[in-house]
């Protein structure tokens, strides 16, 4: 890996890690999911530091330049963190039927009782 | 025998056409019935964009309006909880479109007096009345094919819509239903799961108004998704008793 590349790698997510943590303090994104995204930075930067992990994991896998083995690195961590997500989705999804589920019950109970009281009245 | 409260659960989604006459057929067949047994109905309106609400409550109709469109699973599974809340022995489950002739209910409750837990309304015993199309029998017949390989039970009529539940299912169904296209699914649990399950020979209607929900294209994604269900609740043990 060049020296550019490196310090490019190095600077972006410098820059994002601030991102993320000024979202975090303005609570647009939750604790959890902070954790995730850096440790993610925390990943990306020991790679940059430390390209001899990228070297040795590309001649490892056979994989012709270094910065190839990178990319399939990164996509690796993505579809975790999509699936992450996407789990994450459904479980909110079930979360929102029940919500809406009892909701509607309620207002219907609520309805019952005030014709029954109106009836009384009457 | 003390008498049994039963509920028919009427799912409705952008159904102003016909909600009201299906309503009306079953209210008078109810009537008929009424000195044997108490029959109460309950309409639940997933979010119709057209005047679905505002019908049922020009003619004072019970029902259940959903603040979110749920699908149909969500808005059935509405009616189960409203079910399980307000202690019914016995849940039905009709569509709103008038393909459901009412005048069946009877067998269908006399189904779960016999011991049954399960009553599915099907088209394909006596093969009398609509048939669906080619398209949709080949489907009912691929799920069929799987429920029975993994349950050894057979089910004609897997998606029909128009079925009976007694109050132990009423109970699993108010905590668990699969959010679309829930019929083939929980045949396959509840056959996976050792209930009895009975098919009644009944004609269907073509509907009268309103679209299905399955287009050509939904139809391929929820054979898959069905014939996936299947497996996965045949790893699964039976898992009706908590």
């Amino acid at each position: 890996m060049n020296k550019i590349l490196q310090i490019l790698l190095i600077i972006g997510t410098i820059l994002f890690t601030i991102f993320i943590i000024v979202k975090t303090s303005r609570k647009k994104l939750n604790y959890k999911l902070t954790l995730l995204w850096l440790c993610f930075c925390l990943f990306i930067i020991i790679l940059a530091i430390f390209p001899q992990i990228i070297i040795s994991t590309s001649k490892i896998l056979h994989i012709e330049t270094p910065v190839n083995a990178l990319f399939l690195i990164f996509i690796f961590l993505l579809i975790v963190v999509v699936f992450y997500l996407s789990a994450e989705l459904s479980k909110i999804q079930n979360k929102i039927t029940i919500l809406v589920q009892e909701n509607s019950l309620l207002k219907k109970k609520i309805e019952e009782e005030a014709e029954k009281k109106e009836k009384k009245g009457m | 025998m003390l008498k049994m409260k039963v509920l028919i659960i009427i799912p409705a989604y952008n159904e102003q056409n016909s909600i009201l006459k299906t309503v009306e057929e079953l209210k008078d067949t109810i009537k008929k019935g009424k000195d044997k047994i108490k029959i109460d109905y309950v309409i639940i309106n997933d979010c119709s964009k057209d005047k679905t609400l505002e019908i049922c409550k020009e003619n004072n109709l019970n029902i259940i309006d959903l603040s979110v469109n749920l699908g149909i699973g969500g808005a059935v599974q509405t009616g189960y909880k409203y079910a399980y809340e307000n202690n019914y022995d016995i849940a039905i489950q009709m569509d709103a479109d008038g393909q459901h002739k009412p005048e069946y209910i009877f067998d269908l409750i006399k189904g779960i007096e016999e011991d049954y837990e399960m009553v599915i309304a099907s088209r394909f015993i006596e093969k009398n009345g609509f048939q669906s199309t080619f398209v949709r029998r080949l489907g009912i017949n691929l799920y069929s094919g799987l429920i029975k390989m993994f349950s050894g039970i057979t089910i004609k009529d897997t998606t029909s819509g128009y079925r009976v539940v007694n109050k132990r299912i009423i109970k699993y169904f108010a905590k668990n239903y699969p959010v679309d296209y829930p019929e083939p699914e929980t045949n396959a649990i509840l056959a996976k799961s050792k209930c009895k399950i009975k098919e009644i020979p009944v004609e269907m209607e073509e509907r009268k108004g309103g679209k299905s929900s399955i287009t050509a294209c939904k139809s391929i994604y929820y054979a898959g998704k069905v014939a996936l269900a299947i497996l996965i609740s045949s790893i699964k043990k039976g898992e009706i008793d908590e």
